[in-house]
């Protein structure tokens, strides 16, 4: 367990090293980022679906790098296309660089993640450019749904698949695939990604709705028109229109948000994202199970890890 | 097999449906053309430069008024497109002399209104209202937007990607001597559909459009047009004391084109009954007159076999012609993210704006009928023809589907476009330059390279965000950042998936054009030609890399791509220092102000003086000259290190870059 404690160290002093192959100012922008890790989320699934017998520790740091250098890459980004001031408790970067030179650390980190899984082989850059063409692709998804309040729950899986799953699915199979685990259990631990993403991202919008989220500005994204799992799932109930027409009056501010978020519940918004939560878990923690036991508690050990109050 | 009346019947005489006539007639077969031939309230219609030129080849030249610009007028900004220019010509007069060149050409014109379609062993058999019935092996559906043809299984209008669009000529408007678009775009919600007004100044007053996605009431034609006229007339005089020349002519706006819609049908569909309009505009002559004839060209490849000719027909259109609405779950999100983005960058002149108001917005595309091509020898086209062709199938069909609005960005599906500067030509120099030969597998590698290429410069040049209430999204910036992703990632996803050992270096290509970029940017910028010549060198190294070169054939490729690259730059702002329209369509400004531009370092000029300096006409003069020179200069050392590769198809196809990338005569700076 000593190695498993010390895994998110190697990971950041592996993301050190690459990064700081990079020319500034996108070495500075990415580094402070990499100064500040968030949850390690990603690199800790690598780890934990790597088979403990036959995966080597230290390929295992070096895809848990990748994974964190395209999660970065993709934060880099979206603080852009949300205008948004903070990241990890400090300054966006394109707040500090401006627009286009923030745009530009972030292709030199997805072109590291880029370099990183070629010159490890084996496949990693092809499941890495699946991965990604993915996530580019529910980053679409992801900005074009902006006052929408009749998109469908499935349209809503699918981006949470695309936007928050495929980034899941890539590190449970790079850990697979880091020792001699078979294509099977590959496939289910990325199946289990998927899944597991999914039900991550409406518990995250789910938070936004909490009236303590902590670190985190609650209600922010309904006022850039980007409905939830739960306010998706209240408007569908919503028979008097009040809630459509609250979110998408142009008058909107931060100070009618607990209004949003009574709506919400009332109209079971809350409970119901919550059910369909559970729902992706259980088909994720299904799929874990025929992994076998021993990534299954590996992998439980990371998720538990969460604050979410799934059932 | 049963007797029949002709090979081909045509069904409908609208322009998709004539010019399959007369395409068919041309290729030796016999011909029914059956439409009620009832006429239609007069009204102009936009003929973009490519629909002259298709006219033109089924011998039709309608009398028109020439038109030389665009005025493109956003509620934020208005701008002028030049070197864009279309003719305004009669849609009634036009039709009469399409039909007019099919009956010359052989086709019987059938007077009838056709009832129904049915297929049978021995061919297809169209029953006419006044009871006749017509029979032919094959069967084409120029049906415009009709519904009630019975027989014919066809997806009825949809909300989604079917609306109208209706036109009235107008008298008593000032004069107008470029075509108007004003764009009518709604707030926020989704609900809310945009608009197009139009205004074609045509010889007998000018005509007013309106087209519209979404439902429509038929009575609300007079309500829709007199709505358009309002728009027109806020703050602009001219169009004060419009009146009315006679009825409104209306049509239902159909865009939902896709290969499966095609390929669905027993008939070929043409035209606006293949959903072939613009969503954003309602214009669709050029598509109609392409679509009629492929369909022919289609029947005449297979005369005699239906299915064929329609898996031909189908294979030939999804080549030339991306639907909006090709990905059902999404588009109309899609769309409407479009219609906000061009609002958004109505003001910006970054070339990925400047490319999309093209590709959306003008009836020809990106390309133009006039656009510098490569010369490529006609018999080395033999060879990069199709590889250029098997480049853009990949491009397309990475994007069609879940973004075809960046798919006609690419690929205008012109034809025209094929041998122009593009790095998948330097690619394939690169894969011939020992003479090999190349096989269309290697494509895929090269139309990575170009989406690659396509999405970096959407990064480069990024304008601030702009000021958005908590409320609003930067539709602008945004678009950049993702559409720039979108086609970073597909790259590396084709790299890895047809040339894995490419990875890397594709990687490292990456990240040394966001170095030589930022670096340009810097407190002690570096060279905007040295971006350029990354873009250019990459590609013909890799090519020569998977061609199987000698390292030393390699080295030679990669300082052609350097030299292609840093000409390239230079001509650049040779054509916008003379006032020509850029191959990135590029303004002096922009390149200027965003540091693209490489006159400071041919007049060693701090970056942001040059800008200033450009008002005094030495330094522009001085700045012309030296840019002219360190083009020519570049060329040379392309064309000397040309000499030494050992292919000699290599070397012609080089030496054609070379020769398109020299700026021709430009005018006075």
């Amino acid at each position: 367990m000593t190695t498993l404690a010390a895994f998110p160290a190697r990971v950041t002093s592996r993301l050190e090293q690459l990064v700081n192959g990079l020319a500034e100012p996108s070495r500075g922008l990415v580094m402070a980022l990499v100064s500040r890790p968030g949850k390690g989320l990603r690199a800790a699934l690598v780890a934990a679906c790597a088979p403990a017998d036959s995966a080597d520790p230290e390929l295992v740091v070096r895809l848990g790098a990748v994974v964190e250098l395209i999660h970065l890459a993709s934060l880099l980004h979206d603080d852009i296309v949300d205008r948004a001031a903070a990241r990890r408790g400090a300054p966006a970067a394109h707040t500090v660089a401006g627009t286009e030179l923030a745009t530009l650390a972030g292709l030199a980190c997805f072109a590291l993640a880029g370099m990183e899984a070629a010159s490890i082989g084996g496949g990693v850059q092809t499941l890495a450019g699946r991965a990604c063409s993915g996530l580019s692709y529910g980053q679409v998804l992801d900005v074009e749904r902006a006052f929408d309040t009749s998109m469908t729950i499935e349209d809503y899986a699918e981006l949470a698949a695309r936007k928050t799953g495929e980034l899941f699915r890539l590190s449970c199979q790079l850990g697979a695939a880091a020792g001699e685990a078979s294509p099977e259990t590959g496939r289910l631990l990325g199946s289990f990604g998927i899944s597991f993403g999914i039900a991550f991202q409406i518990m995250d919008d789910c938070l936004d709705l909490a009236p303590d989220a902590a670190g985190k500005p609650v209600g922010l994204d309904h006022l850039r028109g980007l409905f939830g799992a739960p306010t998706l799932c209240a408007l569908r109930e919503d028979a008097s229109d009040g809630l459509a027409k609250l979110l998408l009056s142009p008058g909107l501010t931060i100070d009618d948000i607990p209004a949003v978020r009574r709506l919400v519940i009332d109209l079971r918004g809350l409970a119901a994202a919550q059910e369909l939560a559970g729902e992706y878990w259980t088909r994720a923690a299904e799929a874990l199970e025929r992994a076998g036991p021993a990534t299954r508690d590996r992998v439980l050990a990371v998720t538990s890890g969460i604050r979410w109050n799934l059932p | 097999m049963a007797s029949r009346d002709a090979d081909v019947l045509v069904v409908g005489a609208g322009p998709a449906g004539a010019a399959a006539a007369r395409s068919a007639c041309a290729a030796g077969l016999r011909v029914l053309l059956a439409d009620d031939t009832a006429s239609r309230p007069a009204h102009d219609v936009m003929l973009s430069d490519l629909a002259t030129a298709r006219l033109a080849e089924l011998g039709v030249e309608p009398t028109s008024r020439r038109v030389d610009s665009y005025e493109l007028r956003f509620p934020a900004h208005t701008r002028q497109i030049e070197g864009a220019g279309a003719a305004v010509t009669d849609a009634g007069s036009l039709r009469a002399r399409l039909i007019e060149a099919a009956r010359a050409a052989g086709a019987e014109l059938i007077i009838a209104r056709v009832t129904r379609v049915s297929a049978g062993s021995g061919g297809y058999t169209a029953r006419t209202e006044d009871g006749r019935s017509l029979r032919a092996c094959h069967a084409v559906l120029a049906v415009g937007a009709r519904a009630d043809l019975a027989g014919v299984a066809r997806p009825g209008p949809s909300a989604l990607h079917d609306g109208i669009a209706c036109a009235r000529r107008f008298g008593g408007i000032g004069l107008v001597d470029r075509i108007l678009l004003a764009p009518v775009t709604p707030a926020a919600d989704p609900d809310t559909r945009p608009a197009m007004v139009t205004v074609l100044p045509g010889t007998g007053g000018a005509t007013i459009w309106l087209a519209r996605l979404g439902a429509f009431a038929p009575d609300d034609l007079d309500a829709l047009l007199a709505g358009a006229l309002a728009v027109l007339a806020r703050g602009d005089e001219r169009f004060a004391d419009a009146y009315p020349l006679g009825p409104a002519a209306a049509g239902r706006l159909a865009a939902g084109f896709s290969p499966q819609l095609l390929a669905g049908s027993r008939e070929l569909i043409v035209g606006d009954a293949a959903g072939l309009l613009n969503p954003f505009t309602g214009e669709g002559l050029g598509a109609a007159l392409l679509s009629g004839t492929l369909a022919a060209e289609a029947i005449a490849r297979h005369p005699g076999d239906a299915d064929a000719a329609r898996e031909e027909y189908v294979q030939r259109m999804s080549a030339r012609y991306v639907g909006y609405f090709e990905t059902a779950r999404h588009a109309a999100r899609r769309y409407h993210m479009a219609w906000r983005m061009l609002e958004a960058a109505s003001a910006s002149d970054h070339v990925f704006f400047t490319r999309a108001r093209r590709a959306v917005l003008l009836p020809e595309g990106t390309g133009a009928a006039t656009e510098e091509r490569v010369p490529v020898a006609p018999e080395d086209r033999v060879v990069t023809g199709p590889f250029l062709l098997a480049c853009d199938d990949v491009e397309l069909s990475t994007l069609r589907v879940r973004w075809p609005f960046l798919a006609r960005l690419l690929v205008d599906g012109s034809g025209f476009s094929r041998h122009r500067i593009r790095p998948g030509l330097l690619f394939l120099a690169g894969l011939l330059a020992e003479e090999g030969t190349p096989g269309i597998a290697r494509a895929s590698p090269a139309a990575a390279i170009e989406l690659a290429t396509f999405g970096a410069l959407a990064f480069i040049g990024a304008e601030e965000g702009q000021r958005v209430t908590a409320r609003s999204v930067d539709w602008a910036g945004a678009t950049l950042v993702l559409a720039g992703d979108f086609l970073l990632s597909q790259a590396s996803r084709l790299i890895a998936e047809s040339a894995p050992e490419l990875s890397w270096s594709f990687a490292d290509w990456l990240a040394e054009l966001a170095e030589l970029r930022a670096e340009r940017l810097g407190a002690s910028p570096g060279k905007a030609s040295a971006l350029h010549a990354s873009l250019m060198e990459f590609p013909a190294r890799t090519g020569g890399l998977l061609g199987g070169c000698a390292s030393q054939t390699v080295e030679t490729l990669r300082g052609i791509g350097n030299a292609l690259g840093e000409a390239f730059a230079h001509a650049e702002d040779v054509l916008a220092l003379g006032g020509q329209r850029t191959r990135l369509d590029a303004t002096l400004a922009t390149m200027v102000i965003s540091r693209t531009s490489a006159i400071s370092e041919v007049t060693s000029t701090a970056p942001d003086l040059v800008y200033h300096h450009l008002a005094d006409p030495g330094f522009r003069a001085r700045a012309m000259a030296a840019s002219r020179l360190a083009c020519t200069d570049a060329l040379g050392r392309a064309r000397a290190a040309i000499a030494s590769v050992p292919g000699a198809m290599a070397r012609r196809v080089l030496l054609a870059y070379a020769a398109a990338t020299q700026p021709g005569d430009t005018g006075v700076a």
